[in-house]
């Protein structure tokens, strides 16, 4: 039997058993970002308008990692815009950036699975290397507006009275616990899928600057920390928005 | 929050301290030739010639122009003389690049006399590193204040002995024993360490360091169980990149550590919220603490098994594009390039979800046992 069948069938029964019906929902959702992500990549290669596929994908993967989850409406809305605002804010960042970093292509570490491919295929890597550094971002972005949006609904469930400087107070003891752990999940998720890079660097001795300027190393890089940066600004983005919806439903 | 005339005052003063800093900075590292022992050179002039079009076997249109660059050395003993060398690209840049005025170039150099010798071996981006990292550090203390520095201690710390023990790996010539054993112990080190500045010396600590050690413990051998059964049919460990070592133990420790980070999210999340739940209500039952622990595993756990699976999934979009432009369909592109990433992310996904129980029942025993003697 094929491994990754038995693996998912395993991931779908784990998933089952810590959360009961809402697992096996974000089992799907996770299923489904698989497809949206499988599509894109053929579009993309299709020689289709990276960007706005780009965009379009984000917002459906948006969409349902925010919305299959057991949540109120409302905090899922604040989640929602606020990752909204950070992927345009990343996007808006990660385009010059890329111009200027000049990472797209391969590099001579690759040379051995580039081996028989024809190079010259009229697709411009610029536009795969934005695509990627955008589409690997979105999760923790997501991850990170879910957390806030949650702990600040919590917040006005228990108080609806409380005042906005104390709901920002209470935001950022949010915030504060929450970019900590996503480091740790970022961080680690980017020595784990590199090990064998880290590796290979120090085997074949690269010095500190070699390494430091190194195509892949700089692409897995900026990956890391564009996903940092957008985690960062959700939190005030999503304590904002919900003062912003407060106002709103106060007036009314 | 009202913004007094006076908070706007503190703020402006910071601002421009941090952008005189940064610009201090990226020029000093603009100008640090010197610090590199391979010769760097700068592109002065560059003039191109004609594009040469051509089509592949797969119908797939391109060109190849060559620029000729006139570089000026930048340091070591050939510092200040100038050198032509010639480029070629292609529109795709997949392999090369097109270079522009002013760009700084690793070149490789034996002689100024021979001209043939002399190759492009990469380009300088230390700039762009430090440029993007200092922005992220920068938002970083705007938002988080001091509370900052300690996740960057800790990622350092992480990052120092994470090459400590790759260090360690290929001093010992990597062993299939010898992989595991090294990092199962540095992901242990990793865990304590983290866990120790999360929540101090406390029980909390404890707490987080058993269970997420317990879930990835039991993810990965659950994980391997799988695969050995299943005899790794339809994954391709042939296509691992970067491979100096036996593969499948190389795969496993990475598989390892990739997942640590989120299953300790996962327990930080629940045991924070049990632990301030005890002190709030101390009179809860052990059935409501595995309830409300419950409660809040299930809402992270979709987003946060989310994150590696886009991690992993979009880091393999050009490699896939340029499998599919090669004439190979979707499912061989896949099974060749993305299975590998997919069975990592599957791994770190059973890891967290088995997160979710296991510290649940941890805390929440630990919580309603405590709470008669009130040791919190």
């Amino acid at each position: 039997m094929n491994s990754i069948v038995i693996l998912s069938f395993v991931l779908l029964l784990t998933m089952f058993a810590a959360g009961g019906k809402s697992g096996i929902k974000s089992f799907f959702s996770l299923v489904s970002c698989c497809c949206v992500v499988f599509v894109t990549i053929i579009l993309i290669a299709w020689n289709f308008p990276y960007l706005w596929i780009t965009i379009i994908s984000s917002l459906i993967i948006l969409i349902l990692v925010i919305y299959l989850r057991d949540a109120d409406i409302k905090s899922a809305n604040t989640a929602f815009l606020s990752s909204v605002i950070i992927l345009v804010l990343l996007v808006l960042l990660v385009i010059p950036l890329e111009y200027v970093a000049q990472v797209q292509g391969f590099s001579s570490e690759n040379s051995a699975d580039l081996e028989s491919m024809s190079l010259l295929i009229g697709f411009n890597f610029m536009n795969a290397a934005i695509a990627m550094t955008i589409l690997s971002c979105l999760g923790a972005v997501a991850e990170a507006t879910v957390s806030v949006a949650a702990g600040l609904s919590e917040v006005l469930s228990h108080d609806p009275s409380v005042s906005n400087e104390e709901l920002y107070q209470d935001g950022m003891m949010i915030g504060k616990q929450i970019i900590s752990t996503a480091f740790n999940t970022l961080f680690f998720g980017f020595f784990g899928g590199f090990l064998a890079l880290f590796i290979w660097f120090i085997r074949l001795s690269y010095t500190f600057g070699e390494f430091l300027n190194n195509k892949i190393f700089v692409v897995e890089f900026l990956l890391t920390i564009i996903s940092i940066i957008g985690v960062t600004l959700s939190i005030p983005a999503v304590i904002w928005l919900t003062m912003l919806e407060r106002k709103k439903t106060s007036k009314k | 929050m009202r913004i007094t005339t006076k908070d706007f005052h503190i703020a402006w003063i910071k601002l421009l301290l941090f952008l005189s800093l940064g610009s201090i900075l990226y020029l000093l590292i603009v100008n640090d030739a010197m610090l590199y022992k391979t010769p760097l050179s700068q592109v002065i002039a560059l003039s191109s010639k004609k594009k040469i079009y051509q089509t592949d076997n797969f119908n797939n249109k391109d060109y190849q122009q060559t620029q000729i660059l006139k570089l000026r050395i930048l340091n070591g003993k050939y510092r200040g003389k100038t050198v032509n060398i010639s480029n070629t690209f292609s529109s795709s840049n997949a392999y090369d690049l097109q270079y522009h005025r002013g760009q700084q170039l690793f070149i490789s150099l034996h002689s100024l006399e021979k001209n043939d010798d002399i190759i492009i071996t990469g380009m300088k981006r230390d700039t762009t590193i430090f440029l993007i990292t200092y922005l992220a550090i920068g938002l970083l203390f705007m938002i988080i204040k001091m509370h900052g520095f300690l996740a960057l201690i800790s990622v350092l710390l992480n990052a120092s002995f994470f090459f400590a023990a790759v260090k360690l790996d290929v001093i010992t010539h990597a062993t299939t024993s010898n992989v595991l054993f090294i990092f199962g112990a540095l992901a242990v080190l990793l865990l304590g360490i983290t866990s120790l500045l999360t929540f101090g010396r406390s029980k909390q600590t404890l707490i987080l360091f058993c269970s997420s050690l317990g879930s990835t413990s039991i993810g990965l051998l659950l994980s391997i169980i799988i695969l050995t059964t299943t005899n790794y049919n339809g994954i391709n460990f042939e296509m691992m990149g970067y491979v100096t070592q036996l593969r499948v133990p190389l795969y496993l420790a990475g598989s390892i550590l990739g997942s640590l980070g989120a299953v300790m999210d996962v327990a930080t999340d629940i045991t924070a919220s049990l632990f301030t739940l005890a002190y709030r209500t101390p009179t809860l039952r052990f059935r409501d603490f595995v309830q409300a622990g419950h409660k809040i595993g299930k809402s992270v756990m979709g987003p946060l098994i989310n994150v590696l699976f886009l991690i992993f999934l979009a880091g393999t979009l050009p490699m896939m594009v340029l499998a599919m432009r090669n004439g190979n369909s979707f499912s061989y592109s896949f099974s060749m390039i993305m299975s590998l990433g997919i069975v990592q992310s599957i791994i770190s996904g059973i890891a967290i979800s088995l997160t979710i129980p296991i510290t649940t029942f941890l805390t929440s025993w630990h919580c309603s046992r405590s709470k008669k003697r009130d040791v919190l």
